[in-house]
């Protein structure tokens, strides 16, 4: 729900009270008995006949809501009495309606059934229930408990009437979806101005590769907002835990620049550690362009020529170019051979190991380490080669049967010939 | 006296060749501006041999299991002496055999030479055709590649459609529910063996009857024939026939050569079906047909209507000699020549929009 929803909510249920009121519209269809056998009870039978969209709307979007279940319903959060026949009576204190809760008490609203396990339990037994726990250590959650009712709560991500379970493709908390929700506010400079928060973080990511893994290629396990700031517990990491935030997917990239001389220097300059040649929000696909101290290289940033760090870095450039110019000559080749109707199975092999070793190569590049590099570039190198051997070879074995075949070619149109001169004897 | 002479004394002192002999010197094909067509039928029968011979090579190492079948054919493309050619061979081979057959039999087709007395000559050379057409799907399915398997899927998915025994019907083709390595081991079993068995039988069949009823002359070019000498059998039309073998020979060796069988990727049961998968040409015609036909057309399954109008077809072809009384009495016969250009177009034009793309 937008920020301008919320606060319509308040009016929007006060203004559906005085209309239930009214004896025209108060004559529902169901009877009690038979409304409270549903978890909207009257309060549904009501508000979906009524034409005011403000009242309407919350009714019609329940019927499809996670929670319109036995044993929950309207009243689990408006309080009211949804088998009262009487619209006065149904929404009077005496049965404890509450009307729309202002935002400041959502979070407890929803946490005083999401954090409780018992309860829980009850509906859905896997689902976690420290997401207010979390909330509450969030900026959000900060903010609201001193009082901003502009900062998201539950509703302001998950929507309300009309909630889908967070695994439904139809969330708005749905992976491919998080970001468009995260957008509502913080792609909303007017909103965010007061925050000093910057608004650009959402075209940026969207051109990252971690956007394109989730949408082109529907990779649900591609990070969005909430896998590296937190769901409930969203906060900015600290320039300290961005490598832990990266490394809970990148492990192997993340031990390795730990261990490097990087590793130390950055965090004593107090340094971000990936986004530092990464970038954060809008990380590209990484090539060995990154690597060297040719313009547009991240080592260009600390190094030049003259250290050895920059010495190592134009090192590491050149065995990286070697072994993917190698690879790509190779599976040019192989792919001609193949094209010609080759079987180039045992190529295909020492191209696999030659793409997986160039992959290993770019892995310790995190390292720093020269050395290490060129273990894998070398093996890389060494495995193309052997393609491009078994190219040759397959290029050699086409010539062979190729001008074979021309030979007999020839030999049966001479018999052709033979055997037309006989006949025309 | 030379071996040869020797050798031949030898075995009509035993086997009394001299009649045969002379039966096959005084034998003599008749010539006309149409005598060209009557080659295809040699032709097909060169082919058939090419893969008689070459199917024995392949197997020597082929292995019809889910398991190695792939594999084995790899082995024999790579690290089999002539491996690479004795498969492209077979494989070029068995399409230009059905090639040549279908343009023998409109060729039969557009001479009337169905007509009595030949028409058990025909039935024989329909049957042939439908064993051919069996050979194809049945080995089309033993590389055990990713394409072979979900056509052989959706083919024999196809008769269960048949009504009443359409379920058991397939269940016999796959050995169980699904195209596994039991549908492998009895397709080769029918491709190795029992097709091969008919295919023999019937060819001597064929072959017999044209033998004992002579060449038959196309009602337009019979003055022709009969003014013009006929043509030797031994040693003149054996010549002719020898050079169009030949050419089929150089066409194997070219293709063969230039444009290597692809063996593909192992099939995979449990992965998803290929985007757009079609069977070999030979069948795109009925594939495609049936794609045209709706799901359901007036309360029937489509599928099963279209396959019901292919049987009736199918039956009414075979039955053209006893339908067509007009050339049993010697007459002309427009209607069926019409019939047979339309199946013609019908055959060439679906089979080349489906190549052109128009039904993807």
């Amino acid at each position: 729900m937008t920020q301008q929803g919320r606060f319509h909510l308040p009016i929007a249920l006060l203004t559906a009270c005085v209309a239930v009121a009214a004896p025209a519209l108060a004559s529902p269809q169901k009877g009690p008995a038979q409304a409270a056998t549903t978890p909207g009870g009257t309060c549904l039978t009501c508000h979906l006949q009524l034409d005011e969209p403000a009242l309407k709307n919350p009714a019609v979007g329940f019927q499809h809501d996670v929670h319109d279940r036995p044993g929950l319903g309207c009243v689990a959060c408006h309080g009211g009495d949804p088998t009262a026949d009487d619209p006065e009576d149904a929404m009077s204190a005496k049965h404890g309606f509450k009307g729309a809760p202002n935002p400041g008490e959502i979070p407890r609203l929803c946490g005083s059934c999401h954090a409780n396990e018992v309860l829980i339990r009850k509906f859905a037994p896997n689902l976690p229930t420290d997401q207010l726990s979390q909330y509450l250590t969030s900026v959000h959650g900060k903010l609201n408990s001193k009082g901003d009712t502009k900062v998201a709560t539950c509703i302001s991500c998950h929507g309300v009437h009309g909630i889908y379970a967070a695994n439904d493709p139809r969330s708005s908390v749905y992976p491919t979806r998080v970001v468009d929700t995260c957008a509502k506010c913080h792609a909303d400079a007017k909103l965010m101005a007061p925050y000093g928060i910057p608004t650009d973080q959402v075209a940026e990511y969207k051109k990252s590769v971690h956007f394109k893994a989730l949408t082109d290629q529907n990779d649900l396990s591609a990070p969005t907002c909430n896998d590296c700031h937190g769901s409930h517990g969203a906060t900015p990491p600290g320039v300290s835990s961005i490598s832990n935030v990266c490394g809970t997917c990148h492990p192997q990239n993340m031990d390795l620049f730990q261990k490097s001389p990087h590793g130390k220097a950055f965090a004593d300059l107090g340094m971000g550690a990936c986004e530092a040649c990464h970038g954060h929000h809008d990380i590209a696909k990484p090539t060995d362009d990154l690597v060297g101290l040719q313009k547009g290289a991240a080592c260009l940033q600390c190094h030049d020529s003259g250290d050895p760090g920059g010495e190592a870095a134009i090192a590491i450039r050149t065995a990286l170019e070697l072994a993917t110019d190698t690879d790509s000559r190779a599976t040019q080749e192989v792919a001609e051979a193949q094209r010609k109707g080759m079987l180039m199975e045992d190529a295909d092999i020492e191209l696999q190991t030659a793409h997986e070793e160039i992959v290993k190569a770019r892995l310790q590049v995190h390292l720093a380490a020269l050395a290490t590099v060129n273990e894998h570039t070398s093996k890389s190198v060494t495995a193309a080669k052997k393609a491009l051997e078994l190219a040759a070879a397959a290029r050699h074995e086409i010539h062979v049967r190729r001008t074979g075949l021309s030979i007999a070619f020839v030999f049966i149109v001479f018999a052709i010939i033979l055997l037309v001169i006989k006949i025309r004897g | 006296m030379g071996i040869l002479d020797r050798a031949y004394r030898y075995l009509d002192e035993r086997l009394e060749l001299q009649p045969l002999v002379e039966f096959a010197s005084h034998k003599e094909v008749p010539r006309h501006r149409f005598d060209w067509a009557y080659y295809f039928g040699g032709l097909t029968l060169f082919f058939f041999i090419v893969q008689v011979c070459s199917g024995i090579l392949l197997l020597l190492y082929y292995r019809p299991t889910a398991e190695a079948a792939f594999e084995s054919v790899q082995f024999i493309m790579t690290h089999v002496p002539f491996g690479w050619l004795v498969r492209s061979i077979h494989s070029w081979s068995a399409n230009l055999m059905i090639l040549s057959a279908f343009l023998h039999m409109f060729s039969v087709l557009f001479m009337k030479s169905y007509a009595k007395p030949r028409e058990m000559t025909w039935w024989t050379g329909c049957l042939m055709l439908a064993l051919a057409l069996g050979f194809g799907f049945s080995g089309y399915l033993l590389p055990w590649n990713k394409l072979a398997f979900f056509a052989t899927r959706v083919g024999t998915d196809m008769t269960s459609k048949v009504p009443f025994i359409g379920d058991w019907l397939m269940h016999v083709l796959r050995g169980g529910d699904d195209v596994t390595g039991a549908t492998l081991t009895r397709f080769f079993g029918i491709h190795v063996a029992v097709l091969p068995m008919l295919m023999t039988g019937l060819i001597v069949l064929h072959l017999l009857f044209i033998q004992r009823q002579g060449i038959h002359v196309p009602r337009g070019a019979t003055e022709e024939s009969k003014a013009r000498p006929g043509m030797k059998f031994f040693p003149d039309f054996a010549l002719r026939e020898a050079v169009v073998w030949l050419i089929g020979l150089a066409l194997l060796a070219f293709l063969a050569a230039y444009f290597p069988w692809n063996l593909g990727v192992k099939a995979d049961p449990f992965a998803s079906a290929p985007a757009g998968i079609k069977p070999e040409w030979y069948f795109l015609f009925m594939f495609e047909s049936l794609k045209l036909i709706p799901g359901h057309v007036l309360g029937f399954e489509g599928e099963l209507l279209g396959l019901g109008a292919f049987a009736v077809l199918g039956m009414f072809w075979f039955l053209i000699p006893l339908l067509d009384r007009r050339s049993t009495r010697g007459e002309r016969s427009p209607l069926f020549t019409a019939i047979g250009a339309v199946a013609l177009a019908f055959i060439a034009g679906m089979t080349l929009l489906s190549f052109l793309g128009v039904f993807s």
